[in-house]
């Protein structure tokens, strides 16, 4: 196994909350023209970022807090602490602009905050089911989450309201996510079912079976091509959206799979999982490039900043931990 | 010298020459006729003798006693000499003759003559010395042969037969300095003894270990005898023991001399064949040895012949006649000759009887302890042995061994081959030394056994790396080892191998490459049942069911009886709660003879007995039959092993069951005693714990037990733990708990249930409490909203029927309804907390008017005063003006300056006072403030908290700007003080005034509240009963069941893994070790006699 000696642990920050961190996110809010984030770095060195981008940390857990943390001359910051979730905090999402915050929590609430100042915007209609893990559709208009029955709610941004409902016929849906292409949704369901969906037509397309056992998290490539699937057998595996082949099957963790993510340059994803680690995974050798064995609890979420080069990673232990990991 | 036979007639007398004497029966007749004297008779017999004709002897000495004339004087003396002189003939033919029979008949008919002798003079010299020889080479007569010596010597001391007699005692009975001291006196006074005296010498020498001496009494016998046999084998054996090839052919070739001398002497013989023996010149070595076999008598010259044909036959290969000669060689061994128990240890072993061969093998080491070869044989003899002791001693003896002889592989393969049963590290650290010792020492590359064994004691000693690399090195060399040597045997080791390789992969949770290589094995090796096992195995982790079954069916194939394949698939169906099935595989487990008594199953149809008791049964008769049965199950457990834990732990939940608390507890703290290892153990004393209401150390096991088996994602334990919590009166940690569970297992609907239950409780106190400050209000009603949704789901939930109900609607329902009551309440409650809020809000409020008001006063006091104190300044300065105007030149100028100092410096003081008061001094005041409120009046601290902190940053604000800060902190005490009282007072005004208020509302609110804890107490008691019919004994039934399932190889990934791991890695420990075995290990397949052992163990070496 190959292990690249560049990848280390840049920060720890314990006791960032006072009881297990469930969900984190990363948010670059581009503070002068938020509209050219995309262009301005691909055009500009980091230098440039630096200054015109502000990038925050989100967090949320068994506390109800969501924690909205800014890293600043290499320490983590609170910037927001957002109150009004209750039964701890399942999800967080960023709206791909990166200035809106979408939150869900146990007792059914979904809570719309502005990043930025930290102020509340909205809070969702979910009625009586559960709303679970959440993902913004890519032109931000959408919210939507998985639940209790199997389905998929889509709710509007701007009315607050549930718009459009995708039902899987199957089980609990731990876990969904809008492709970047706004093409597909894909869900993962306590049964190990996948089911994917056409958002245009609004109907399944494709329903993979490769796992058995609750799927917690799932992930497309930044290119829309590949489904990542983290299950509790401990794998992961990689379909093709467009055919549902499946493309690979990733072994390494010793628990379950509780999170994984995608770098935005796709070339690399990373997982955290039950056994206490988080693994950063090569996409084209399809090999684990670093294990970082840094928690001493369950890793329940992890997620790649914008630039590809940071993963945070939140667990049980309360601790949030940021790494470096060069391109 | 001529013998002269007087004629009776005349005075004439017969000359005979005693060198040719006439034929004996003409003699005869001449003495017959002529009436010769006896004495006559004697000196012609004595002549025959003397020329070796022994028959005239006899016959003339058989004639003599009834014809020869006695009548003479002193004829009794010569006629004492013929029956001695007969007696003594017949004793030496005895001592010759070989044939036990005609020994016995010469040996009467030679005490028959003595008898007759000891009649007429008892105590002649020579007849007794004559008995006393007699006696001792009749072997058992030392005692009486000793007697007559010491009479004879008491009359002649320097009787020299009986001073050899002496001697000869002596050495027999092992005194071989008194026997020395004997000889030497004989030699004294005879000088010119015969070479026996030496040859006798020699021997005390030899075995008072004096060698140069003993060779010297050797060599002198020779010289005064050249044929004397006895002398040639002693100067034989001392040339062999120095062990020189030149001695050594000089010490054959005397063997041979004597050999020739006397071709029957044995001693000769055993030697010619021990030389013969390393000559491998077996054929010469069975015909010497079968000769002195023949040719003796003594039983350790016997033991020795025998041990020498066995030796050869051993050699030859010919196990049955070795085992049969080494077997009559340790008959007639004395204790001391060992040699024969080793060759027949050799070839028990060669018979596979090892206990026989273990016994013989504790003969030799107790003749020689600290005997090497032997305790390495020994050694490796216990080391397979089922006995622990026995184990622990082949431990001690390898121990030793390695101690002594540190470079010998062999033993420390073995030793590591012991230790890894109970000592990994230990066992590693022998192979580690014994891969040493062939690196650097033999330079030979290590066998691939080994590196697999090293792999696999690292493998379970968890360095999964370290094992990787062992077993990668393994394979590399079994796949070089196979091309070059047996290909058929390293392929087959390969295959082991490669599983192990797969399993550590398992290990590595590097499922894909396990998978690929089981199946490769697979497709070598068809009916490898471990490999369909194993991926049986992992398809059951990742939750493919039916992958599993397929695979567990597939090696069903294989072997249709093989118990874990039986009891993997049962485990699959007690997973899927199909009871019936489950039940049948393991009854089958128990039906085939060969696995009847096989623990597991046993254990896992208890534990399904032990499930049916958790479902909630209302015939109290079957409840009980079900008890039984599992007892009895668990109890043919125990009996079989006594130190089965999961039996014990069973044993312990039907307890508990019966309600047996105590008991129950007794036996889990036994079984953790036991083993740590064992989660729920851990967990079912927690429950007892639960039980027994001592809810802080429940807490504290089940705490403890989620951290060490790290089982946070174990929903059932969470809900355990939860309950604890609740139980205590911890809501708070109950509702984390459950929360915690709820993230994991969303869908579960009795978590869901126990959530509600729980946020509602919680809810229930916080309204309850009459000081609850509104933020915490506010959330207990939002959460009490959320229980209520949850009870309303479940109760229609359950209706529909969607979900297996594992509580009941009603309930939901019920408590649905509870919560809804609550609301309508809360309404109220909310109200309350607001105005309190409100009115703790203005209190604050005016609070910070008041001190505001006070604060702009004492500005406005200050700004008084400094306008004072300025005017002052300039009506002063004016005066002084005034004054110096007045004085001037009068007075001195010196005197002014001071007092002005002085002045200004108060001036200075009454300003930082004023100054301070307005910024920096509120903070110590607030927190002196905090105790005092909390023991006063216990007011909310997270209210009061609230409002201060708010507080707090308002004061700071705005004194920021107006304090300069190199003012702050001088002089805090006094300034301190002078506050603290204005602020009690105020305090307590408005404590006066809240407290009014208070107690006006307490008044209100009991008999509301009142009413509400009934309602409270009687859902509670509901509820408790609820759970007291599902979650507590459910749970801890369940759990327990799952415990011993657990606990072996069932459900859980970890240990099932387990189970099945030992049993599959004791197998391929088992096949390496074995084979290894074979390779290194002589006893078993290759018997050797030592000395060819040494030899092959040095050309090892030598490679």
């Amino acid at each position: 196994m190959y292990y690249n000696r560049l990848y280390y642990l840049q920060l720890k920050k314990e006791n960032a909350h006072d009881d297990s961190i469930w969900c984190c996110g990363w948010s670059k809010i581009g503070s002068e023209k938020p509209k050219d984030t995309e262009n301005s770095e691909n055009t500009q060195d980091s230098n440039h970022s630096q200054e015109g981008f502000e990038n925050f940390i989100i967090t949320g857990g068994l506390d109800d807090k969501v924690k909205v943390w800014q890293l600043v001359n290499g320490k983590l910051e609170v910037r927001h602490e957002l109150e009004g979730h209750s039964l701890g905090v399942i999800s967080v999402a960023v709206s791909p602009d990166g200035k809106t915050l979408a939150s869900s929590s146990l007792d059914s609430s979904l809570i719309l905050w502005d990043i930025a100042s930290g102020e509340k915007l909205k809070t969702f209609e979910t009625e009586a089911t559960d709303v679970w893990t959440l993902d913004f559709s890519p032109d931000g208009k959408h919210v939507i989450s998985g639940s209790n029955a199997g389905k998929i709610l889509m709710f509007s941004v701007e009315s607050g309201k549930e718009h459009q409902t995708l039902d899987t016929r199957g089980k609990f849906t731990l876990s969904v996510a809008y492709s970047p292409d706004g093409k597909y949704i894909a869900s993962g369901a306590l049964d190990g079912i996948i089911n994917i969906f056409d958002v245009a037509q609004g109907k399944l397309v494709h329903t993979l079976e490769g796992h058995a056992m609750p799927i917690r998290s799932l992930c497309f490539s930044p290119d829309s091509q590949l489904l990542l699937t983290a299950s509790d057998d401990g794998h992961m595996k990689l379909y093709d959206v467009v055919h549902a082949n499946l493309a690979g099957t990733l072994s390494g963790h010793a628990s379950w799979v509780l999170s994984v993510s995608f770098s935005p340059d796709g070339k690399r994803f990373v997982s955290g999982s039950a056994d206490r680690t988080v693994r950063v995974w090569d996409l084209d050798s399809m090999q684990c490039q670093n294990v970082f064995k840094e928690h001493v609890d369950q890793v329940w979420g992890v997620k790649f900043n914008a630039e590809s080069n940071k993963i945070v990673s939140v667990s049980e232990d309360k601790s949030i931990n940021i790494y470096d990991c060069p391109l | 010298m001529s013998l002269e036979i007087p004629l009776m007639t005349t005075d004439e007398v017969i000359e005979l020459d005693p060198e040719q004497l006439p034929s004996g029966d003409e003699v005869l007749s001449i003495l017959q006729h002529e009436r010769s004297q006896l004495n006559v008779w004697i000196n012609v017999a004595l002549a025959y003798y003397k020329q070796k004709k022994i028959n005239e002897f006899l016959k003339i000495l058989e004639e003599s006693r009834v014809d020869a004339n006695i009548d003479y004087r002193n004829f009794e003396t010569d006629q004492m000499r013929a029956l001695d002189m007969l007696a003594a003939y017949y004793v030496q033919e005895a001592n010759k003759e070989k044939t036990k029979d005609k020994k016995k008949e010469l040996f009467t008919k030679a005490t028959l003559l003595y008898t007759m002798a000891d009649k007429i003079i008892m105590y002649d010299q020579n007849h007794l010395l004559g008995r006393a020889y007699f006696c001792l080479l009749e072997g058992d007569k030392m005692e009486q042969a000793d007697a007559q010596f010491n009479f004879v010597l008491n009359q002649s001391p320097n009787n020299v037969p009986s001073l050899l007699g002496k001697a000869c005692i002596a050495f027999n009975r092992k005194d071989y300095r008194g026997a020395l001291a004997f000889y030497k006196k004989a030699l004294r006074t005879n000088p010119d003894s015969p070479a026996a005296l030496r040859l006798g010498m020699g021997h005390c020498f030899m075995k008072l270990n004096n060698q140069e001496k003993a060779r010297m009494a050797f060599e002198r016998a020779l010289q005064l005898d050249p044929q004397c046999v006895g002398a040639l084998v002693g100067l034989s054996i001392l040339k062999l023991n120095l062990q020189e090839s030149e001695s050594n052919k000089m010490a054959v070739i005397m063997l041979s001399k004597a050999y020739a001398i006397d071709p029957k002497n044995p001693m000769v013989l055993n030697h010619l064949a021990n030389h013969f023996f390393f000559k491998k010149d077996y054929s010469k070595v069975q015909h010497l040895a079968l000769h002195a076999f023949h040719n003796t008598e003594n039983e350790a010259m016997r033991a020795e012949s025998c041990h020498h044909l066995a030796r050869a036959f051993h050699a030859q290969g010919d196990c049955d006649q070795a085992f049969q000669y080494y077997y009559q060689a340790t008959q007639f061994a004395p204790p001391n000759f060992v040699l024969p128990h080793y060759g027949l240890g050799q070839m028990y072993i060669y018979r596979g009887d090892t206990e026989n061969a273990a016994q013989c093998f504790e003969k030799v080491l107790k003749a020689q302890p600290g005997n090497y070869e032997t305790m390495k044989i020994l050694g490796s003899l216990y080391a397979n042995s089922t006995s622990q002791s026995k184990r622990d001693i082949a431990r001690q003896h390898l121990k030793k061994v390695t101690e002594q002889f540190p470079d010998d592989v062999e033993a420390w393969i073995e030793l590591a081959q012991i230790l890894e049963q109970n000592d990994l590290q230990g066992s590693l650290n022998a192979y580690s030394t014994a891969m040493k010792i062939l690196k650097e020492k033999v330079n030979a590359d290590i066998p691939a056994e080994i590196l697999n064994n090293v792999a696999a004691l690292h493998y379970r000693l968890g360095n999964l790396n370290e094992a990787k690399n062992y077993l990668e090195e393994a394979l590399e060399r079994e796949k070089a080892d196979a091309e070059t040597l047996d290909a058929q045997y390293y392929n087959s080791i390969a295959v082991t191998t490669m599983y192990n390789l797969a399993r550590l992969n398992e290990a590595l949770c590097v499922y894909n490459k396990a998978e690929k290589l089981y199946k490769d094995i697979l497709k070598e090796h068809p009916n490898y049942i471990d490999c369909y096992l194993r991926l049986g195995c992992m398809a059951r982790d990742k939750g493919q069911i039916y992958e599993a079954s397929d695979w567990f069916k597939e090696a069903l194939k294989v072997n249709t009886e093989h118990p874990d394949t039986w009891s993997l698939l049962g485990n699959l169906h007690l997973a899927q709660q199909e009871w019936g099935p489950g039940q049948k595989k393991f009854e089958r487990i128990l039906q085939n003879s060969s696995t009847s008594t096989d623990a597991y199953s046993l254990i896992a149809l208890g534990n399904v007995w032990l499930q049916t008791l958790h479902q909630p049964c209302r015939e109290k008769d079957r409840e009980k039959r079900h008890q039984e049965r599992a007892l009895t199950l668990y109890r043919q457990v125990l009996w079989n092993d006594p130190k089965n834990i999961w039996a014990a732990n069973g044993i312990g939940c039907v307890l508990a069951h019966k309600g047996c608390v105590n008991e129950a507890r007794d036996i889990f703290a036994q079984v953790r005693e036991a083993t740590a290892d064992f989660p729920d153990v851990w967990m079912n004393i927690a429950h007892i714990y639960v039980e027994q209401k001592q809810y802080i150390n429940a807490i504290q096991m089940y705490e403890n037990c989620i951290r060490k088996f790290r089982m946070h994602y174990d929903v059932e334990w969470l809900t355990w733990v939860a309950r604890a919590h609740g139980l205590a009166g911890r809501a708070g940690a109950a509702r984390a708990a459950l929360l915690r569970a709820r993230r994991i297992a969303p869908h579960e609907p009795a978590l869901l249930y126990n959530a509600a239950l729980a946020l509602r409780r919680l809810a229930a106190l916080v309204l309850k409490d009459e000081r609850a400050e509104l933020p915490r209000v506010l959330r207990a009603v939002h959460e009490l909203r959320a229980a209520h949704r949850y009870f309303q789901r479940l109760a229609t939930a359950a209706t529909e029927g969607t979900e297996r109900a594992r509580y009941e609607p009603a309930a939901a329902a019920a408590e649905a309804r509870t919560c809804a009551d609550l609301l309508s309440q809360a309404q109220w409650h909310v109200a309350r907390a607001r105005r309190q809020h409100d009115e703790e809000v203005t209190l604050r409020d005016r609070q910070r008017e008041q001190r505001e008001a006070f604060k702009r006063q004492q500005e406005e006091e200050r700004r008084r005063r400094e306008e004072q104190q300025q005017k002052s300044t300039v009506e002063m300065l004016q005066k002084r003006q005034e004054y110096k105007e007045k004085t001037k030149n009068a007075l001195l100028f010196a005197e002014m300056p001071p007092e002005s100092k002085s002045k200004s410096g108060g001036r200075r003081r009454k300003d930082e006072y004023l100054s301070d008061s307005g910024s920096g001094s509120d903070r110590p005041r607030e927190e002196r403030r905090e105790p005092k409120q909390k023991g006063k009046k216990k007011r909310e601290p997270a209210e009061g908290r609230k409002g201060r902190s708010k507080k707090r940053r308002e004061p700071r604000a705005s004194g920021s700007d107006s304090d300069p800060p190199r003012k702050r902190g001088r002089k805090k005490g006094e300034k301190g003080i002078g506050r603290r009282e204005k602020a009690k007072a105020a305090e307590e005004k408005l404590g006066a005034k809240q407290r009014a208020k208070i107690v006006s509302k307490e008044t209100i609110s009991t008999s509301e509240s009142d009413s509400d804890a009934g309602r409270k107490s009687r859902s509670r008691s509901r509820s408790r009963s609820r759970s007291g019919s599902r979650s507590p004994p459910a749970n801890k039934g369940r759990k327990r069941i799952m415990s011993a399932s657990d606990s072996d190889r069932s459900k859980s990934k970890s240990r099932s893994r387990s189970r099945s791991k030992s049993g599959s890695r004791s197998r391929s420990r088992s096949k390496s070790g074995s084979r290894s075995r074979s390779g290194s290990r002589s006893p078993g397949s290759r018997p050797d006699t030592p000395e060819s052992r040494k030899s092959v163990s040095a050309s090892e070496d030598e490679n």
